[in-house]
């Protein structure tokens, strides 16, 4: 695909053509579906594609710019959706045979958003069953979804497809949703850009649950700009999820080009560093050289806590997961779940009660731990992923563990995949992931920034300063479809 | 009071050193999560392994569909790493902090 095609562009970077009339939503859509229908095959990044609903919908955006009535950013622009979100009319499968012919007869609040501003819904995207078990497409069986950067390497979870489709240019930007690093992960394993939003910030109505107290809807993207506009849309008052902030939503894109000199970032050397392959911890402490260099003032925070944060996130996702799909098991759909559904099921039979309460108690003194450390500094960088994308073959069900060495000592692929993200989302402050370089390998590496409650403005400042300092971002796999 | 000695409690960063609410309480017995291992009066009782093959079988028996050992084999190291995480965060102790709501005032 030459370096000119229309799918490689950015939101903006479409936005900006649209709305000038030199690029037809149409096209840009017809564009989009081509590449998908040559190159997902491999891929497997979609469940379902609205083909023609797009094509119309595409049509539709035409006639209103060409009318003089352009809605904003998105009009236009081709967007895709994990299938945990509700989509009017369509599919919603959870990625599980159990919801196979689940149609939804409303849009999920983040869905209904963008389809208000205009974006034209491509289909809904791959994941982890019920964002936490294997990935398996419920309609063909095909498995698993195939990270762009290296077909035999994984792309995490549980957002998996929109992380391919973004990567692999089969949309402009996609929904996502977070529990445990849903969004983080799939945007470290594929170079790209991933918002965990602020708890509360974005509308979970319409999402299916993972676990209640602990899951965020949030836009992946290409770059920190496209990320910003995207939150801008979805984020706000919903009274459909009781949960979700009246706090007035702030314009995110208004500071991106404001630099950090003199924000104070913080980096918590032994939780996540110590526990990261050397390439991941040499692009993260490059990063903070990065963002020095710009004016920032790195120094060490501690967040004594962070240590039970795994515990607490596990036995939290563990038990609400339970909870909500004891209504299937008692139904006797044990046997159509994943593997590793099965597996987290019975082990989730092991938490007491009064383990899930204590987790949450955990949470506090995790909160407390980021208010005290957003006294002195207002960022705090961690890497997204402790390692870089792994081998397919290892997420494969086999009774040994795989493993990887880190300073920390021999630790297996679980406990430091869960170790990056978890923190982010007990505490609920937010997190975007972006690209800080690659591996030996030649795989993406992410760094994350995390935020004060609220404060995406920050965040997404720091993104686009080093954003704008690195060219990590700009790099695109080079897609063969001969898997 | 229970036998602590084998896991040893983390004492939060910051609480003084006055028995807890919830030392106070446990002082008195506590029932494991399966209602296996009892403890009462100071007699600790030899806990059941909470991811023996038994264990396991007992309590998916509770759930109607009972485990094979095939299938806790085949499924051993997410029973573990479970088993690693939650003894780390009973270890803890969170002292009279409250827990994490979803209530929004």
């Amino acid at each position: 695909v030459a370096a000119t095609d229309p799918c490689y562009l950015t939101i903006t970077e479409s936005a900006d053509l649209i709305r000038s009339k030199r690029l037809s939503p149409v096209e840009l859509t017809r564009a989009y579906l081509a590449r998908i229908e040559a190159i997902n095959p491999t891929i497997n990044a979609f469940i379902s594609l609205f083909s023609e609903e797009a094509l119309a919908d595409a049509q539709a955006a035409e006639r209103e710019i060409h009318a003089g009535h352009y809605r904003g950013p998105l009009h236009g622009v081709p967007i895709a959706v994990k299938d945990m979100l509700a989509t009017r009319g369509h599919l919603t499968t959870c990625g599980s045979k159990i919801l196979r012919d689940n149609v939804t007869r409303f849009d999920a609040t983040a869905v209904a958003r963008l389809k208000r501003g205009g974006c034209t819904l491509l289909g809904k995207t791959m994941l982890s069953e019920f964002g936490i078990g294997d990935d398996v497409n419920p309609l063909t069986g095909q498995r698993p979804t195939r990270n762009p950067w290296n077909f035999e390497r994984s792309v995490s979870g549980s957002s998996s497809g929109s992380g391919a489709a973004v990567c692999a240019s089969f949309c402009a930007g996609a929904l996502g949703s977070d529990t445990g690093g849903s969004i983080r992960l799939p945007s470290a394993f594929c170079g790209i850009v991933g918002m965990k939003p602020t708890y509360g910030r974005v509308s979970r109505y319409g999402v299916t649950p993972l676990a209640w107290s602990l899951d965020n809807v949030g836009p992946m993207t290409k770059s920190v700009e496209d990320n910003a506009l995207m939150l801008g849309l979805i984020a706000g008052a919903d009274p459909a999820d009781v949960m979700c902030s009246t706090k007035p939503v702030p314009d995110y894109r208004a500071a991106l080009r404001t630099g950090v000199k003199g924000l104070r970032i913080g980096m918590p050397g032994d939780f996540f560093l110590q526990y990261s392959t050397r390439d991941v911890g040499e692009a993260v402490r490059e990063a903070a050289r990065v963002l020095e260099r710009q004016g920032a003032v790195v120094m060490d925070v501690d967040l004594p806590h962070l240590k039970y944060s795994m515990a607490a996130e596990l036995a939290i996702i563990y038990s609400e997961s339970l909870a909500y799909h004891s209504k299937y098991l008692r139904e006797g759909k044990y046997a159509l779940y994943t593997e590793t559904n099965q597996a987290q099921f019975d082990a989730a039979r092991f938490i007491s009660a009064a383990d899930y309460v204590q987790a949450q108690q955990v949470r506090r003194y995790i909160i407390r731990d980021f208010e005290k450390a957003y006294e002195h500094v207002d960022v705090i960088i961690a890497p997204s992923s402790g390692i870089e994308a792994n081998p397919i073959k290892e997420d494969e069900w086999t009774q040994s563990v795989p493993v990887r060495d880190v300073p920390a000592g021999t630790l297996s692929l679980w406990e430091i995949m869960w170790r990056m993200p978890c923190p982010a989302n007990l505490s609920g402050v937010p997190a975007l992931a972006v690209p800080c370089g690659f591996s030996a390998a030649g795989l993406p590496l992410g760094l994350q920034i995390m935020g004060r409650h609220w404060d995406e403005v920050t965040v997404y400042r720091v993104g686009a300063a080093y954003e704008a300092a690195t060219s990590w971002h700009t790099r695109r796999p080079e897609i063969s479809t001969k898997a | 009071v229970t036998n602590r000695r084998e896991v040893p409690a983390h004492r939060a960063e910051g609480v003084n050193g006055r028995l807890t609410r919830r030392e106070v309480i446990i002082g008195g017995g506590a029932l494991s999560a399966t209602g296996i291992a009892i403890t009462v009066d100071g007699q600790s009782e030899q806990a059941a392994r909470p991811m023996s093959d038994a264990t396991l079988i007992a309590s998916s028996e509770l759930w109607g569909d009972a485990l094979t050992p095939q299938r806790i084999a085949a499924m051993r190291w997410i029973f573990e790493f479970t088993d690693k995480q939650i003894r780390e965060l009973r270890a803890f102790d969170a002292g009279d902090e409250g827990p994490v709501t979803q209530f929004r005032i």
